[in-house]
């Protein structure tokens, strides 16, 4: 995975997708997936970050007891068009998931990167 | 300008939501527009239409009520999260034959594209 700086992120009008939730505790991670998928309808230009303990939803053999592996949709996202993926580096290092082992394709990002990925949103949607 | 709010927190959280129905009437006294209220997640049960609070305290089920009423707002309710919640209108109530009708008549239920759409056309999103 390549870090990216803030210059490179593209200056276009877009819904960023703020995930910062751990999964399973609530209803959270899951409810937001599912505003996600269907903004996704819309045809506007979308942009997802994982951030906070939202970095957990993207571990891998996730096993749940008694309800949807959120990884398993998350594998999805790139058959609803959904390819801009944001991964907070620091959210990761705060939680000692430096060598983090996902199936997730995202890209990882630093603090700056994050600011601007923010400025440059139309709108923010964070759950 | 035109606004779109999404409730997100449980109605348990008093001063959050007092903070954004005082948001929401300086935004329509300011002569902005609120294009659609969105409850989402455990902010459903802000509509719901059976609590009952001590007697001392208002609720915030009822001043969003109020507010909806006096401004003539619309207010959404995401129909899944509210099912899962037990939050029905008289229709849902029918259709999984449920003993109660729990949601303020007037409040509607409907799904997430009310959501993007509401963002689609609006100025500003402020979520709570």
């Amino acid at each position: 995975m390549t870090v990216w700086s803030a210059s490179r992120m593209a200056i276009a009008s877009y819904i960023l997708f703020v995930f910062r939730s751990a999964p399973y505790g609530n209803l959270r991670a899951r409810e937001g997936l599912d505003a996600l998928l269907a903004t996704s309808v819309f045809e506007l230009p979308i942009k997802v970050l994982f951030s906070g303990d939202g970095v957990f939803q993207l571990q891998e053999n996730q096993a749940p007891a008694n309800t949807k592996s959120i990884e398993k949709s998350l594998k999805a996202l790139p058959m609803y068009d959904i390819d801009d993926i944001y991964i907070h580096q620091d959210a990761l290092a705060a939680r000692q998931l430096d060598k983090l082992c996902t199936s997730i394709r995202g890209s990882l990002i630093d603090n700056q990167a994050v600011a601007t990925l923010m400025r440059n949103a139309t709108h923010i949607l964070s759950f | 300008m035109k606004y779109t709010l999404i409730l997100q927190a449980a109605p348990e959280n008093r001063s959050l939501h007092l903070s954004a129905i005082k948001f929401a009437r300086a935004l329509v006294e300011s002569g902005h527009t609120i294009i659609r209220l969105f409850f989402y997640c455990d902010a459903v049960r802000c509509a719901n239409s059976n609590t009952v609070p001590p007697q001392d305290e208002s609720s915030v089920e009822q001043q969003w009520r109020s507010f909806q009423h006096e401004y003539h707002v619309e207010a959404v309710v995401c129909i899944a999260a509210a099912l899962q919640r037990g939050i029905l209108d008289q229709q849902e109530a029918d259709r999984y034959q449920k003993p109660g009708v729990t949601l303020f008549d007037s409040f509607q239920l409907a799904g997430l594209g009310q959501l993007a759409e509401a963002c689609h056309q609006s100025d500003r999103v402020v979520s709570f």
